[in-house]
C-alpha cells in the first residue's frame, strides 16, 4: 500500500528576501556596489558596465540598484533583455524619463542590428536627458561581440567592473546571511551541507532556500541536517 | 526594611509579578523578587531580562524603607499555603528575611537589591490610552495563532498595529493566521506596528481584569510599557518584520458555508478523537446544503458525521487540521459561523456571518 502523504500547507508568510544591497555578499566587489549605490540615488556616473559569468551577481546588482532607487522616491526600471528579445526594441521609447535604467544580459543582443541600434539611441538620450543607465552582461564590452562600434566605445564610456564571484566560505556566508534575512537560522555546518549538496549555480543555490524555508514553515522545524536532506531529497 | 501586609494584599500582585519569573535562569537573582517598601507602599518587580512587571500593594501601617531580593516562587508558595486573612510580616535579618504569619516562621535566602536587574526608562515614541477590554479583546482572538518556538523569530509573537482610528492584532504560525481590530479614537499619526514577544503578550493579557478602565500604553523602537492600575509592565519587542497580512488573506473565495457554531464544534470535537494524532487531520465534504466530516487515523479508525449547513457554490472536498477549525470557532462570536473557500489547495475565511471585527485564515492540509 502506498505511503498516505500527509501535508499541512504553509501560508505565505515567509518574508521577502528581494535582491538589495544589504543582501549581496562580495568583498571584492565593493567598489561596483559602491559606484552602483550612488548611481540608484541619481548621483555619480551616468553609466555603468558590470560584467561577469552567471552566478557573479550581476543580475543582483542590477535589481538591487532599482529597489534601491524605489525606496528613495525614483522611479526606475529593470529590463532582462533574454526574456525580451523576441520583442520589439519599441520598448526602450521613452525610457530616458526615468533617473534610473538597469539592463541585463545585454549580451543577447550583441549581433542584432535592431536592438544595438536602440540600445545605443538610448545611450544617447539617457545621457542627454541626465539619467542613469546601467547595464550587465556575460563579458567585458570590447569582446561582448557588438557590431556597432559607435556602441561598443559607449559602453566603455563610463565605469566598466568586472564582477568577481566568490569563493567557497563566500558562498557558505551569503547562504546564511540570505537565510538570515528570511528570518531562518542556517548553522555553519547546515550551510555548508547545502552548499555541498546544493547545486552549483549560485542563483539556484539561493532558490533552495525559498524551497526549505516553505518546508519549514509546513512542517514547523527547525532546518537541521536531516530536515534538510529529507526535503532536498539529497 | 520591614513591613505588615494582608496575605490577599500581597498574593495578587505576588502572582502576577512571579508569572514573568522564569523556572531555570541564567543568573541566579533572576529567579528572586524584588521587594521595596518605601512608607506604606510595596512594590514587587520580577523579571527575565526581557519582560518585567512591577506591582504594587498597600501595607497596613508605614513599615521601615529598604530593598531586598527573596525567592519568588518559594514566597508565592508560602503566601498561597497561608489561611485567609492572614496577616504577614516580613523584615530582613543581615543576609535573610524573616517572614512571620501567626505562627508560621519562614527564614528566606535574599540577594541584594542592587544587583538586581531592570530595564531602563523607555523612551516613548508614541503613548496612547485604551481601555483594557480593548486590548484585552484583540489579544483573547488571535493570541492563540502565535507561533512557539519556530525559528523565525517575527512568528513567535503578536503584532500590534495602531492607528488613530484602530488598534489591531495579527497572530500567524504560518499554517494559519488571526487578526483582530477594534476602533479607537487615539490622537497618534501614522501606523504604529510592533512585535510583542509570545510571554509578554500572554503576561500582558492577565493584567487586563477590569474592562471598562483604562491602560496607557507606550511604545518605543525596542520596547512596549504598559501601565494599567498598580501594575508597570515592560517587555522588548521582537526585532524584525512581520509579514505583509494583508497578502496572506485571499480574495478568490468563490464558495461559502454557513454553519451553527456549536453544532459544528462539537461535530469537530467528536470526529477529531479519530483523526491522527499528529496531524489531526480531517476531511470536510461539501455537497449542496450538507457538511460530512471525516478523520482517519493510522490505525485504520474512522469518524464520520454529517450536519446540515448552508452551501453555495460547487461541491467541495478539502481536509484541515481539526485543530486548527476548533481554534477559531472557540473565539468566534455569533450563532453562526461563516467560512469562504476556494479549492482544496487555497486557504480558507472564517468569520463572523456579518463580518465581526475579526477575520481567520486557515491553510488546508493535503491528506
Amino acid at each position: 500500500m502506498a505511503q498516505q502523504v500527509i501535508e499541512q500547507l504553509p501560508l505565505s508568510v515567509q518574508l521577502r528576501d528581494d535582491a538589495t544591497f544589504q543582501n549581496y555578499y562580495a568583498e571584492d566587489n565593493a567598489e561596483a556596489v559602491a559606484q552602483l549605490e550612488r548611481a540608484s540615488s541619481g548621483d555619480g556616473e551616468q553609466s555603468i558596465f558590470i560584467w561577469g559569468p552567471a552566478g557573479v551577481g550581476c543580475s543582483h546588482l542590477l535589481q538591487a540598484a532599482c529597489h534601491q532607487a524605489e525606496s528613495a522616491g525614483l522611479n526606475s526600471v529593470y529590463l532582462p533583455l533574454e526574456e525580451l528579445i523576441d520583442y520589439s526594441p519599441a520598448i526602450f521609447e521613452s525610457l530616458e524619463h526615468l533617473p534610473l535604467v538597469s539592463l541585463d544580459n545585454i549580451q543577447v543582443i550583441a549581433g542584432n542590428s535592431h536592438w544595438e541600434e536602440a540600445l545605443f539611441h538610448l545611450f544617447n538620450r539617457v545621457r542627454d536627458a541626465g539619467g542613469r543607465l546601467i547595464l550587465g552582461a556575460e563579458k567585458p564590452p570590447e569582446t561582448l561581440g557588438i557590431s556597432l562600434p559607435d556602441l561598443r566605445s559607449r559602453l566603455q564610456w563610463g565605469l566598466v567592473y568586472p564582477l568577481r564571484p566568490l569563493d567557497e566560505q563566500g558562498k557558505v556566508f551569503a547562504l546564511q546571511r540570505r537565510a538570515k534575512n528570511r528570518g531562518l537560522e542556517l548553522s555553519d555546518d547546515v550551510a555548508r551541507y547545502v552548499f555541498n549538496h546544493g547545486p552549483e549555480d549560485v542563483h539556484e543555490l539561493f532558490k533552495v532556500l525559498g524551497t526549505l524555508d516553505s518546508a519549514s514553515l509546513s512542517a514547523q522545524r527547525k532546518l537541521t541536517r536531516p530536515f534538510v536532506k529529507s526535503v532536498m531529497g539529497w | 526594611m520591614k513591613f505588615t501586609i494582608t496575605r490577599e494584599a500581597l498574593l495578587k500582585p505576588l502572582q502576577l509579578v512571579a508569572g514573568v519569573v522564569e523556572r531555570r535562569q541564567t543568573m541566579p537573582i533572576l529567579a528572586n523578587v524584588l521587594l521595596v517598601v518605601e512608607g506604606d507602599q510595596l512594590s514587587l518587580t520580577g523579571t527575565d531580562h526581557e519582560v518585567e512587571m512591577i506591582g504594587r500593594a498597600p501595607l497596613l501601617e508605614a513599615g521601615i524603607d529598604g530593598e531586598i531580593t527573596v525567592p519568588a516562587k518559594k514566597l508565592m508558595d508560602i503566601c498561597k499555603s497561608l489561611p485567609d486573612q492572614a496577616t504577614i510580616e516580613m523584615h530582613q535579618d543581615e543576609h535573610r528575611v524573616l517572614l512571620q504569619a501567626g505562627r508560621s516562621k519562614f527564614m528566606l535566602s535574599t540577594l541584594p537589591a542592587n544587583e538586581f536587574p531592570n530595564i531602563d526608562d523607555v523612551e516613548g515614541q508614541v503613548t496612547l490610552s485604551l481601555q483594557q477590554g480593548q486590548l484585552r479583546r484583540v489579544i483573547d482572538r488571535t493570541a492563540f495563532a502565535m507561533a512557539q518556538q519556530d525559528v523565525r523569530y517575527y512568528l513567535n509573537g503578536l503584532l500590534l498595529e495602531v492607528k488613530s482610528d484602530e488598534l489591531r492584532t495579527v497572530a500567524t504560525d504560518g499554517h494559519r493566521l488571526a487578526t483582530c481590530g477594534v476602533e479607537v479614537n487615539l490622537d497618534i499619526e501614522g501606523k504604529n506596528q510592533v512585535i510583542v514577544p509570545r510571554k509578554a503578550v500572554l503576561e500582558l493579557a492577565k493584567l487586563m481584569t477590569d474592562p471598562e478602565e483604562s491602560l496607557t500604553l507606550v511604545l518605543s523602537a525596542t520596547h512596549i510599557r504598559a501601565q494599567v492600575g498598580d501594575y508597570t509592565f515592560t517587555s522588548k519587542l521582537v526585532d524584525g518584520k512581520f509579514p505583509d497580512y494583508e497578502r496572506v488573506i485571499p480574495r478568490n473565495g468563490n464558495k461559502t458555508l454557513i454553519a451553527d457554531r456549536q453544532a459544528l464544534r462539537q461535530v469537530f470535537a467528536r470526529t477529531a478523537i479519530l483523526s491522527n494524532e499528529k496531524y489531526r487531520g480531517v476531511r470536510l465534504l461539501i455537497q449542496d446544503d450538507v457538511l460530512q466530516v471525516v478523520a482517519n487515523n493510522p490505525e485504520q479508525e474512522q469518524a464520520e458525521e454529517s450536519i446540515g449547513v448552508d452551501f453555495q457554490g460547487e461541491q467541495l472536498e478539502i481536509g484541515f487540521n481539526v485543530g486548527y477549525l476548533q481554534d477559531v470557532l472557540s473565539v468566534l462570536d455569533g450563532d453562526d459561523m461563516k467560512m469562504t473557500l476556494a479549492d482544496a489547495n487555497s486557504s480558507a475565511v472564517m468569520e463572523e456571518v456579518e463580518g465581526g471585527d475579526a477575520l481567520y485564515v486557515v491553510m488546508p492540509m493535503r491528506l
